[in-house]
């Protein structure tokens, strides 16, 4: 099973975790992605994400779809929240569930180092003292 | 004459002040014509010139590409999500 979601609402962690799952799988790994308010030596205040949605939805796709055809996982859910999001929320979630654990440990850590690398979303931090768009220093 | 429609995303939008603009060639153009001639509006695009992502239709491409009378084209910074 496969659910990709992007939102502008704080993620309800415990609602999208409570369908999907399997009696057949013995783990479930689920990563969260928090903003953190420091960066580089800077006090960040919150982030704001901007999102080619429709494209987004297509790359998140893909990369699930590379993932079940690498390892054999239940399901795998990614959920990547646009907009403002405040420190200490989570901005992404990972869940992968499987039999055994070490299919939902490579899944799933395929599944953010690909988004990273091709996902169209930006991230924009705020500090006490301005702003700056973190894709560019790459 | 072919019609596109271009889509600027993070500080390639802040640079040049819009996210969606439709752009027209006599003849048929190619992703590095669109960008010189973005440049030429806006002359800072030409500092992200060696990092910029292209996409058309939706699908990763390089600046090779020939565009098509209605392709959409997306231009953009390195991504950086998570």
């Amino acid at each position: 099973m496969k659910q990709i979601i992007t939102q502008k609402e704080p993620i309800n962690l415990d609602a999208l975790l409570a369908h999907g799952d399997s009696p057949s799988d013995g783990a479930d790994l689920v990563f969260i992605g928090k903003v953190r308010n420091h960066s580089r030596g800077k006090t960040v205040t919150h982030i704001d994400y901007e999102i080619y949605d429709t494209m987004a939805l297509k790359e998140l796709n893909k990369i699930a779809d590379e993932a079940l055809a690498q390892w054999d996982t239940g399901r795998i859910l990614i959920v990547h929240r646009f907009g403002r999001v405040n420190i200490g929320e989570p901005s992404i979630v990972i869940a992968v569930s499987s039999s055994h654990r070490d299919e939902s440990y490579r899944s799933s850590r395929y599944i953010i180092d690909e988004i990273k690398k091709r996902v169209p979303i930006w991230k924009k931090e705020f500090y006490s003292d301005g702003s700056e768009w973190i894709g560019d220093r790459n | 004459m072919i019609k596109i429609r271009l889509k600027l995303f993070a500080s390639m939008k802040d640079i040049c002040g819009f996210s969606e603009k439709d752009f027209s060639f006599e003849k048929p153009a190619s992703v590095n014509e669109l960008i010189d001639e973005l440049t030429g509006l806006y002359p800072a695009v030409s500092e992200k010139k060696g990092i910029l992502l292209i996409a058309v239709n939706e699908e990763y491409t390089d600046v090779d590409t020939i565009l098509k009378d209605g392709d959409t084209v997306a231009i953009f910074p390195p991504v950086s999500g998570g």
